[in-house]
């Protein structure tokens, strides 16, 4: 059994601004992700929830203030495949990509086989765990552009999961998918973070589904509004006026 | 029927054929799922000034087609980053520019000769001995180098912000994928020509990506697609007294269009 120490932290904001030219799209924002934990980023559009997660993952580096990765400043960090990345454009992919889904997910394991090497046996095993991880095994022949939204979607966690990371950052995942594979997807994520004991970092527009799935929310608009778990954002002021201007629907 | 391999010219002609055969499609399968393929028509123009200078300053117009590609896609590629131009308006303004430099300085060498027409459309007669070690040692250096960033390469071009989180320096792997087609346009001008070029990157990866395999498939069909294409097109250019470049693009051409008939059976997978 994993003892998990959640006092680490894994993700640190302090001070972070941010601004696109003269656009202020974050302020002062200070968060701690810690491991263990399942946060949900929530907040309505334009509000700035891809931005921060964009800086946690050092693909924008912060206007003002300073973002640690494992308590290291992000531009010293060098240990990112213990960082999974599922990016927000999973639904939009080629279609006409010709890769099979052993083939995506085994890329996953690139940064960590380096330079000049080619992926092995041992690869091969960690790739095909990761796609019964996901329950995608009986699909690993198949192109990657044949499958449902859904199926993608499961591919994608799976090639995270190749590279064996301690944490996986989620850019709006479930965009343009039913309501069944939706909850399909949240079940996986609940089993990753219970079972496979991952640190969990969701951005999402889905206020309601989040709220009970995560066992942290921050709700940001430009400034970190609320963060805390998520029983006291749910019946807090924010939850009501939000709803009530029905901010966190669709779009 | 004549023996071809009595001729010194076809021996040199299908070694270099081979091999720029061989990597036209390794660097083509990147360029075109990227939707980069114009910026092989770009360089083969700007090799078209390399030419020029080459001939102008008499100097083996081969180095001079290299160094010039190379140091454009270099600045392309700075200048698509920088944003201060669409990546589409560079190409465009690299392709009419090199074109304007390389048709005063042809004028102002010797006109347009035979020689040229040559370098435009392919030859089998244009490659010389000191081409062929050129383009054998170039052309080896970058097989390799897709060999060894064959992994790094294949993530950004599917998913290039992901590659960045991984830890690949995407920068640099889009440099030199930009500088190893540089290579690649320039070693072809002897044998397919400047104008044609651009097709044998392109055509047998569009082809190949009809047939909808996986990746490695994708170039292995590409692969076998332009080989085959080259050598028939070379042998044809000897039996039948046609430009290479010419019949190499338009045997690819017939197999592209064979290939828009291929239906994949779904049931038999």
């Amino acid at each position: 059994m994993h003892t998990i120490d959640h006092t680490k932290s894994i993700i640190e904001l302090k001070d972070v601004s941010f601004s696109y030219g003269e656009e202020l799209v974050i302020k002062d924002v200070n968060l701690q992700v810690h491991k263990g934990d399942y946060l949900g980023i929530i907040g309505p559009n334009g509000g700035g929830k891809s931005t921060l997660l964009k800086l946690m993952l050092g693909l924008l580096l912060p206007t003002k203030g300073e973002v640690l990765l494992y308590s290291a400043p992000i531009n010293k960090f060098r240990d990112w495949y213990k960082v999974g990345y599922v990016s927000q454009h999973v639904t939009h992919i080629d279609p006409h990509f010709p890769m099979t889904v052993e083939e995506v997910v085994t890329m996953g394991r690139y940064p960590q086989i380096g330079l000049f090497r080619f992926p092995m046996q041992k690869d091969k095993d960690i790739v095909k765990e990761a796609l019964g991880h996901v329950e995608m095994l009986q699909f690993k022949d198949r192109l990657v552009g044949d499958l449902s939204g859904g199926q993608q979607q499961r591919v994608f966690i799976a090639r995270a999961l190749a590279g064996q990371p301690e944490v996986i950052i989620l850019d709006e995942p479930t965009v343009g998918v039913d309501v069944k594979t939706q909850k399909q997807f949240y079940t996986l994520l609940q089993k990753l973070n219970t079972e496979l004991h991952l640190t969990l970092v969701l951005v999402s527009h889905e206020l309601d589904i989040v709220g009970h799935e995560a066992t942290e929310i921050a709700y940001i608009n430009r400034e970190l509004i609320y963060h805390g778990v998520p029983k006291k954002f749910l019946h807090s002021e924010y939850f009501e006026k939000l709803t009530g201007k029905g901010i966190h629907t669709d779009a | 029927m004549l023996n071809l391999f009595q001729y010194g010219f076809m021996i040199r002609a299908l070694e270099v054929g081979v091999l720029i055969g061989a990597i036209a499609p390794l660097i083509g399968i990147f360029l075109v799922l990227r939707r980069y393929s114009l910026i092989a028509d770009t360089l083969s123009h700007v090799s078209l000034a390399g030419v020029a200078i080459g001939l102008l300053l008499s100097i083996n117009p081969l180095l001079t087609a290299i160094g010039a590609a190379v140091v454009s896609s270099v600045v392309i590629e700075r200048l698509r980053l920088s944003k201060r131009v669409y990546g589409e308006s560079a190409l465009s303004i690299f392709l009419s520019g090199s074109l304007a430099v390389a048709i005063v300085l042809i004028s102002l060498a010797h006109g347009f000769s035979v020689d040229l027409f040559n370098y435009l459309f392919g030859s089998i007669v244009t490659v010389k001995q000191s081409d062929v070690f050129i383009i054998l040692g170039v052309g080896i250096f970058v097989f390799l180098a897709i060999v060894a960033f064959y992994k790094e390469l294949t993530y950004i071009t599917f998913d290039e912000e992901a590659a960045q989180v991984g830890g690949i320096p995407t920068r640099f792997i889009n440099i030199l994928l930009i500088i190893l087609a540089a290579l690649t346009v320039a070693l072809a001008i002897p044998i397919v020509g400047i104008l044609l070029i651009a097709a044998l990157i392109v055509i047998p990866v569009v082809t190949a990506l009809q047939l909808k395999k996986s990746f490695l498939h994708t170039i292995f069909y590409a692969e076998a697609i332009s080989l085959f294409s080259v050598i028939a097109g070379i042998l044809s250019s000897f039996y039948l007294n046609l430009p290479a470049g010419g019949a190499i693009v338009l045997i690819a051409l017939g197999i592209f269009i064979l290939s828009l008939f291929y239906k994949r059976d779904y049931n038999a997978r």
